[in-house]
């Protein structure tokens, strides 16, 4: 899973640089998560724009993380095409998650 | 003139899933479906084959998931065939789509896995899952809107 990673203040900008997050890539996106909240970030803006395909399973792994950095932590999801938003949208992961159409437009609702 | 029909034979193995999906998603977009059918149906066979790659087979490659997909009387058909360990016909009976109302004040209790089923519920516009003879056959119906075959 490749990711990359930008400091933004008490947000860190993870930038998925998969095209999909399916049953195939879940498990490493998710180490590569847990290896940043390991390291004591727990705010996040996770930036999905080079997302074309997410699955239940890619959905169940940014779960997880959620859950993983807890009520004093917060993950924002920014960039979703129309066929990932859509899936946030069926599977009510958009009541979860608070999402933005760019990350400049997510950290700059949370200053 | 033979209905359009497609065979496309994965493996067992995660990686192998995204295949079936794509191909499925061209077919169907090639016979009328629009954009948003097509991924929606690319949803549901990704969905349908994970559950055969994690629950038939148990996560072992090796063995063939076959997925078919038909196009008759303005229905597309589609058939996601295993052989392996036969999953519970009981799981269609009831909706799954409750599994979809989440409350945003309780994440720790919200599951991260068992949706496929219920993704699949809400976007197809029918399912049957039927096991004889060693074989595991999930059918989902998707009826589409309009129907204009790629010249």
């Amino acid at each position: 899973m490749k990711i990359e990673t930008k400091d933004a203040g008490r947000y860190l900008v993870v930038k998925v640089l998969e095209q999909r997050l399916g049953a195939d890539r879940a498990a490493s996106f998710k180490d590569e998560m847990s290896k940043l909240v390991e390291q004591g970030h727990t705010a996040f803006v996770l930036d999905l724009s080079e997302v074309k395909f997410i699955d239940s399973t890619g959905l169940g792994a940014i779960l997880s993380i959620l859950k993983r950095v807890g009520k004093s932590g917060d993950i924002l999801v920014t960039g979703t095409s129309d066929t990932v938003g859509s899936m946030f949208k069926l599977t009510r992961m958009d009541r979860v998650f608070q999402m933005y159409p760019t990350v400049d437009e997510a950290l700059s609702a949370r200053v | 003139m033979l209905p359009p029909k497609m065979t496309v034979v994965v493996e067992s193995r995660l990686e192998c899933v995204p295949l079936a999906g794509t191909m499925v998603r061209a077919f169907c977009h090639a016979f009328g479906a629009s954009d948003v059918e097509s991924e929606q149906v690319e949803v549901c066979i990704m969905e349908a084959v994970n559950n055969c790659v994690v629950h038939a087979y148990q996560s072992e490659p090796g063995h063939a998931v076959e997925v078919i997909a038909a196009l008759q009387d303005g229905e597309f058909r589609f058939e996601v065939c295993d052989q392996g360990k036969p999953g519970n016909p009981e799981m269609l009976r009831r909706s799954r789509r409750h599994l979809l109302d989440l409350d945003p004040t309780s994440i720790d209790m919200m599951p991260e896995r068992g949706r496929g089923l219920a993704i699949i519920e809400s976007i197809m516009d029918g399912m049957e899952y039927v096991t004889s003879e060693g074989k595991n056959r999930f059918l989902m119906i998707k009826r589409i809107t309009c129907q204009s075959p790629e010249s």
